[in-house]
């Protein structure tokens, strides 16, 4: 099992080449990179809804009552 | 004609430093991070959805880490941003920031010394406190010293493997850390799990819990950082003279590693007697 993990190929070279001639930017360079910025794009969109909602529950709002 | 779209940097940068290009994560981080403190306060506080926005903070923290982090290692790998001079200003980053480390471990050490070494009426004038059932120190909190001072020594020899250009030497090394780190966690967690006291059981339990809790985040913490070593170098991203995230995650490793004699022999050990 080793040595299927020590002698896989290498494909640093290939990689580089693909990254070094790309023009966009370094996040967008590697593969699936749109997928996961939009994943990341979406749910901060939706984290910066619900703060927004929660400066305004702290502000105006009311905790729950102390048992 | 020189095409100005295919620029070789060391064909004209006469300097050795790394120019960062625009970067969207410091802002979507600090907003992140807002996020986790607003949700933090709302959940403490009894607010309704304080823990769902607690939670959406917390992954977008770790989530927009692990992308800026990914760009690092294509600024590092595949760009050649990392020239000797911007690893050296990296590793006095990760040296400091370790000391940072130190210093709040130094306060949690703080904390319990403040309480064990004069215990207060109200837990009976002893340490352990009065109706405290501590945990044995020769029993897991032992083999656990043993797995994290072995997994120091694999980690060692992994690094030292690296460098002499030994690649299988290396990858054994690196997995052996992390299996050992790996059964380090899950005994920590039976061993919560079979504790007598909780973290509401006096000054000792909060004072055991908030040491041993601390050091088992960044037990974990560590485990991540070796893993992404790992698969870096199984990657072939790392080569024997260049490695500077795997020299700071043995680094943070062998800091966890010390923290946890300290903590095994205060806490467990003496505080345990």
């Amino acid at each position: 099992m080793l040595d299927a993990v020590v002698n896989r190929p290498n494909r640093v070279l290939e990689r580089q080449k693909a990254i070094q001639s790309s023009h966009l930017p370094i996040y967008y360079r590697l593969p699936r990179s749109r997928l996961y910025l939009g994943t990341y794009f979406t749910m901060w969109t939706l984290g910066m809804v619900g703060t927004t909602y929660g400066i305004y529950s702290l502000a105006f709002g009311k905790p729950a009552p102390k048992e | 004609m020189t095409n100005i779209n295919n620029i070789n940097r060391s064909d004209f940068q006469y300097f050795p430093f790394h120019l960062v290009t625009p970067s969207p994560w410091p802002i979507l981080l600090s907003f992140s991070l807002l996020t986790m403190a607003i949700g933090a306060v709302m959940y403490m506080h009894g607010y309704s959805n304080g823990g769902e926005l607690l939670s959406t903070g917390f992954i977008l923290t770790s989530f927009g880490m692990g992308l800026w982090f990914r760009d690092v290692i294509i600024e590092g790998t595949y760009l050649g941003d990392h020239t000797r001079q911007v690893q050296k200003g990296l590793q006095l980053g990760i040296l400091l920031f370790i000391v940072s480390e130190v210093f709040a471990f130094l306060s949690v050490f703080w904390a319990f010394f403040h309480s064990s070494l004069s215990p207060a009426i109200e837990i009976g004038g002893v340490w352990p406190p009065q109706g405290i059932t501590p945990l044995d120190p020769f029993a897991i909190p032992l083999l656990n010293t043993i797995l994290l001072v072995s997994s120091g020594a694999f980690v060692t020899y992994g690094h030292h493997a690296l460098i002499h250009g030994d690649r299988r030497g290396a990858i054994l090394g690196m997995f052996l850390t992390i299996l050992f780190a790996v059964i380090f966690t899950i005994l920590q967690y039976y061993e919560y799990s079979e504790a007598a006291f909780t973290m509401s059981d006096s000054v000792y339990g909060s004072s055991f819990y908030a040491s041993t809790g601390l050091h088992g985040l960044h037990v974990i913490v560590g485990t991540i950082f070796i893993s992404v070593a790992f698969i870096r170098l199984i990657n072939y991203h790392l080569t024997d003279t260049h490695h500077q995230g795997c020299e700071a995650a043995i680094l943070y490793w062998h800091f966890v590693d010390v923290v946890w004699l300290f903590l095994f022999i205060a806490v467990y050990y003496w505080g345990g007697m």
